[in-house]
């Protein structure tokens, strides 16, 4: 008797890879350092997606074709860009593409959530370079004119944030995942 | 080299600062140690929850300009950017502060494509956006017109989803 394979159709592809766009965002934006890149990637990889609809048999199939894909792309941009010094290298991307990416304990509405609670208590200071530097997009420069700070104290309070932010964010999932 | 020594040079990666030494130790780390190669990741993943939740938060002087779109080019096309975005708009958290945008208007050019009735039907009922077509007019023109906020981010993949081209006349 033949066997059945199930195929994914274009809906059902773009619906998982929108739903899933944070978390494969974040995976993109760790092999090309830059969020626009990032997002300009991920969007042709959507496209690609789309395009090879009949290929995919399962949302999973389609998941780790999204990231070999993605690391394939990121070597190739870097290849690319090789008048500018290139920020990744070849063998840095081989090892952040070869780790299984952890599948998050809760979903990105919870991460966001508990997010916006740990930002909420970051000190004003920092949260104003934080804002400046991530919700504006304005350059390191910029964020130390702006702020009055030097930019040894904003690079400084960036890595204290993202500390910080990171151990907030992992006590709100540990105490969400304790809640029934 | 300590997690924050690290995350300071992280930093400046992103910011395009980084010296070539720098950018050698950076690049020694994520290649031989497994600890701050996760740090990494998750510094990556909390700087896209970072951004999608500040990013149009902002005061308006410090605005981001809007990201280049392209322009559906036909009423099939326009029809699947608005599935997917519909697709998008049912998987996001109502708290959320999205981009403002008051409109969104798509042109379609391949009026032969489908009958205007064919591109309204996937929005019946639905309550953030609308369909306005033109039957009859000569030089049919599609607008699509979106009522509530809607992230253009999310616009312009839904559009690149439907197989459009570059263009300039989607206007968010």
């Amino acid at each position: 008797m033949a066997e059945v394979v199930c195929r994914m159709n274009a809906e059902e592809i773009a619906r998982e890879l929108l739903a899933r766009r944070l978390d494969l965002t974040a995976y993109l934006r760790s092999l090309v350092c830059n969020r626009d890149d990032a997002e300009d990637l991920f969007q042709d990889l959507c496209v690609k997606a789309v395009a090879r609809a009949v290929e995919f048999q399962s949302a999973e199939h389609l998941r780790r074709w999204f990231f070999a894909a993605g690391r394939n792309a990121a070597i190739d941009a870097g290849r690319q860009a090789q008048r500018h010094p290139l920020v990744l290298s070849e063998a840095a991307v081989a090892a952040l593409a070869a780790d299984e990416p952890e599948r998050p304990a809760i979903g990105w509405r919870e991460r966001l959530h508990a997010l916006r609670r740990c930002l909420e208590t970051l000190t004003p200071r920092a949260r104003e370079i934080v804002q400046l530097r991530y919700g504006a997009g304005l350059d390191g420069r910029a964020v130390s004119h702006r702020s009055g700070r030097s930019l040894d104290a904003v690079y400084k309070t960036l890595a204290r944030s993202y500390q910080y932010l990171r151990e907030c964010i992992r006590r709100r999932e540990a105490l969400d995942n304790r809640l029934p | 080299m300590t997690n924050h020594a690290f995350l300071d040079l992280c930093a400046r990666v992103f910011d395009g600062k980084a010296s070539r030494d720098d950018l050698r130790r950076w690049n020694e780390r994520l290649v031989n140690d497994p600890a701050q190669r996760r740090l990494y990741r998750d510094l990556c993943g909390h700087l896209v929850l970072i951004e999608e939740e500040l990013v149009g938060t902002q005061h308006p002087e410090t605005a981001r300009p809007p990201r280049p779109v392209v322009m559906a080019r036909s009423l099939a096309a326009a029809a699947a950017v608005l599935v997917a975005a519909w697709a998008w708009w049912g998987n996001r958290t109502p708290a959320a502060s999205p981009v403002s945008s008051d409109k969104a208007v798509a042109t379609a050019e391949d009026s032969a494509a489908a009958p205007p009735s064919a591109f309204i039907y996937p929005f019946d009922g639905f309550p953030h956006l609308e369909a306005q077509a033109a039957p009859g007019d000569p030089d049919p023109e599609l607008r699509v017109v979106a009522l509530d906020e809607v992230d253009p981010r999310i616009v312009t993949i839904a559009q690149r989803l439907a197989g459009s081209g570059p263009g300039d006349e989607f206007d968010l």
